[in-house]
């Protein structure tokens, strides 16, 4: 209660909580496989959709695998692959929406025509058309949002940049004699990056539902590995005789999303210096 | 001796793109102006006058059209190192002139990294002098932007120009958003520095009274060219009409009550 009434009342509150979840789900991304009960496939039909209990925390699914297992080792999948994705976005966004900002002119002309290109097309249609040409898996399921993503974060960045170069203090960085690339480095690019921080950690999320999504479709991660997605498609069958098996993946899903929520506007909290000057005094 | 010289230069820009249009429009035409050292000149004009195309040229930002600007008797191309350490200029809004995730002294300190080679310890020390010289305080190095108020940042504007100890600063309606107190503690400042450094000014504004409160010469700048040049005495009397439209707005130190409302009153 005191927890809760933190979060709905103050900032701060929900910025604690941001990291503490966050923290916690890195935790166990890197170390699920020790933390973690059983072994996250072992198949023991004779223990099967047991109820929670002392020896199962959270109970067992239809093949008689612990699901709290589960969660913990599936956590390093489903975090690992979203920051994957988000990295590969960035690195693709941030070069080509860069270059254009900076060089500008017909080069500028081209890129953003070939963001267009992949704009046109709803995300999720395009990473489905992406993955009928690569064929299914993980690495292929990552390789298709970031395509089907990067595109959004090359016009942001290009805005950004173009915003930024055209700022009075890049002008005065220039009568202050600096160079070229030493005002994109000090003045441009930080402020660019800082913004793209929030933007990215608040996408996470989203990030997140896709790679989960897919694998729901039976499109990504493979069935045997534990994967939050592929644990609501392999007990969708038990919906209505045993719904905490939807429910415990679902949860962790909705949790790790709205931690980086939270994280993301920590981030805008800190990186924002009008909002920074308020926290300092 | 003259530091800058305009000569017959004219400039424009062109308007118009996608829906209307394209046509050009002249904002100087045959523009003659000569600045001398250390002396500080006031650029008076209304609004779209072309006071600060006439500011952007004077700094190497853009090239005229025609014409020709020298400095010291060679002709501008671009901003190289040597002119920025002789003219420096001051924006109009303080607020965006600083990057707001650095500090005051980092800004400040930011052309003598790159015009100077002074080691950083002695830069340090430059900048905490500037500070002083500019009314703040030397702790206020280490501040960002957004924790000072608009007229602390301005003078840590003004510090920002005089640390290279430029022979010109340009300030481009510098103390247009800030109020009568700061603007005339702004100038008495700096007309300390005019007198100890020797630096020359050119003051861009619309208000008269503050070319008369600081300035040596006046300039009257409407529809792209010069329309008035003469020295500042108190009793001075503009000519051209766009002129005396400036003179008159600016308001008596005192208010006067109109003869009408007197003559009701003796009644």
């Amino acid at each position: 209660m005191n927890a809760l009434s933190t979060v709905l009342s103050g900032k701060k509150g929900g910025l604690r909580v941001g990291y503490v979840l966050v923290g916690v789900l890195l935790l166990l991304a890197l170390f699920g496989a020790w933390v973690a009960p059983y072994d996250a496939t072992l198949v023991n039909l004779d223990d099967r959709l047991l109820p929670a209990s002392t020896s199962h925390w959270l109970g067992t699914d239809h093949l008689g695998r612990d699901v709290l297992s589960r969660l913990i080792v599936g956590t390093q999948l489903s975090l690992g692959s979203v920051v994957l994705v988000l990295a590969l976005v960035l690195i693709l966004g941030v070069t080509i929406g860069g270059v254009a900002g900076i060089v500008g002119g017909k080069v500028d002309m081209f890129l953003m025509r070939l963001c267009d290109m992949f704009l046109t097309f709803p995300t999720l249609v395009l990473a489905f058309f992406l993955i009928a040409l690569l064929g299914t898996g993980l690495t292929n399921v990552i390789i298709a949002i970031a395509l089907s993503h990067w595109a959004w974060y090359a016009r942001m960045v290009r805005g950004m940049v173009l915003a930024q170069r055209n700022r009075d203090y890049v002008l005065a960085s220039r009568l202050a004699g600096a160079s070229r690339l030493t005002r994109l480095r000090q003045h441009v690019m930080p402020n660019v990056v800082g913004q793209l921080l929030v933007l990215a950690s608040m996408d996470i999320g989203h990030m997140m539902l896709h790679v989960s999504g897919l694998s729901f479709l039976g499109l990504g991660v493979s069935p045997p590995t534990p994967e939050w997605g592929v644990m609501i498609n392999d007990s969708k069958e038990f919906i209505w005789t045993h719904p905490q098996l939807l429910l415990w993946p679902g949860l962790m899903i909705f949790i790790s999303v709205m931690a980086f929520n939270l994280l993301g506007d920590a981030l805008r909290d800190r990186l924002d210096p009008s909002v920074l000057a308020e926290i300092k005094e | 001796m003259s530091l800058i010289q305009v000569r017959n230069v004219s400039h424009g820009y062109t308007a118009g793109g996608l829906f209307s249009k394209r046509h050009r429009i002249q904002v100087l035409s045959t523009l003659d102006l000569d600045l001398h050292e250390g002396q500080s000149l006031g650029l008076l004009g209304g609004s779209g006058s072309g006071k600060s195309t006439l500011a952007r040229l004077l700094m190497g930002l853009e090239t005229p059209d025609k014409g020709r600007i020298t400095f010291n008797g060679q002709t501008l191309q671009g901003l190289d190192p040597q002119f920025l350490q002789r003219v420096q200029m001051v924006f109009q809004d303080a607020l965006s002139a600083f990057n707001p995730q650095r500090t005051i002294g980092w800004s400040i300190a930011e052309p003598l990294r790159h015009l100077s080679n002074m080691p950083s310890d002695a830069c340090k020390a430059r900048v905490e002098q500037l500070l002083v010289n500019v009314k703040l305080l030397a702790s206020d190095h280490d501040k960002l932007p957004s924790q000072l108020s608009g007229g602390q940042l301005q003078r840590a504007g003004i510090a920002r120009a005089m640390a290279v100890n430029p022979q010109l600063i340009i300030l481009d309606e510098a103390l247009s958003n800030l109020d009568r107190v700061l603007q005339v503690q702004i100038l008495d400042l700096l007309t300390d520095v005019r007198r100890e450094s020797g630096t020359g000014f050119l003051l861009i504004t619309h208000d008269l009274s503050l070319v008369q409160r600081f300035c040596q010469r006046v300039v009257v700048l409407a529809e792209g060219s010069l329309v008035e040049d003469r020295e500042v005495t108190p009793r001075m009397r503009f000519e051209h009409p766009a002129a005396r439209t400036l003179q008159e707005a600016v308001l008596p130190a005192m208010p006067k009550a109109r003869q009408l409302q007197k003559a009701v009153l003796s009644v």
